[in-house]
């Protein structure tokens, strides 16, 4: 069964552990994924939008975007999960 | 459906775009996969916690490294 920890106690605030958690896992993504990640789903521009900034096509963009979400869950799922 | 696919179209199903029949087909597989419901759960929390982490502090390196990367993106799109 696949642990589920969106509705542990960290999720409510983020924690500074979930803090460190993302942070190091955002550092570690490689540029491409890093940066339409930070504009997506931090600065909350469009996929268009995104992919006019980073010079790719829109399919590329939402793949990065579902890739890099994919990776920091993996990551947060290893810290958290084992508490759900 | 496989969990797979399931996978594979979260992103599009969290924003909507996808078409009526592929939902309601994820909406089965979802019904009936709790595997996938926690995944779909904790993608979503992830998309969350990435925004409030970011909003609240990018860390500065990280920060000159976008400003890097994407000006690299300009200079080659001139």
């Amino acid at each position: 069964m696949l642990a589920d920890w969106s509705s542990t106690p960290e999720q409510t605030h983020l924690s500074a552990e979930a803090r460190r958690i993302l942070e190091n896992a955002i550092d570690s993504l490689p540029d491409h994924y890093r940066a339409v990640l930070i504009l997506r789903d931090v600065e909350e521009l469009s996929n268009e939008e995104v992919a006019a900034i980073v010079n790719d096509s829109l399919g590329s963009v939402k793949s990065r975007l579902h890739r890099a979400r994919m990776v920091l869950r993996e990551q947060l799922t290893r810290h958290l999960g084992t508490r759900a | 459906m496989t969990c797979k696919d399931a996978i594979a179209i979260l992103a599009d199903y969290l924003e909507s775009t996808l078409s009526p029949e592929l939902v309601e087909k994820l909406d089965e597989h979802l019904r009936d996969c709790a595997p996938c419901r926690a995944y779909l759960a904790t993608y979503r929390e992830t998309k969350s916690l990435a925004a409030e982490a970011g909003r609240v502090e990018m860390p500065e390196e990280m920060k000159t490294r976008l400003r890097e990367f994407l000006r690299a993106q300009l200079r080659e799109r001139r």
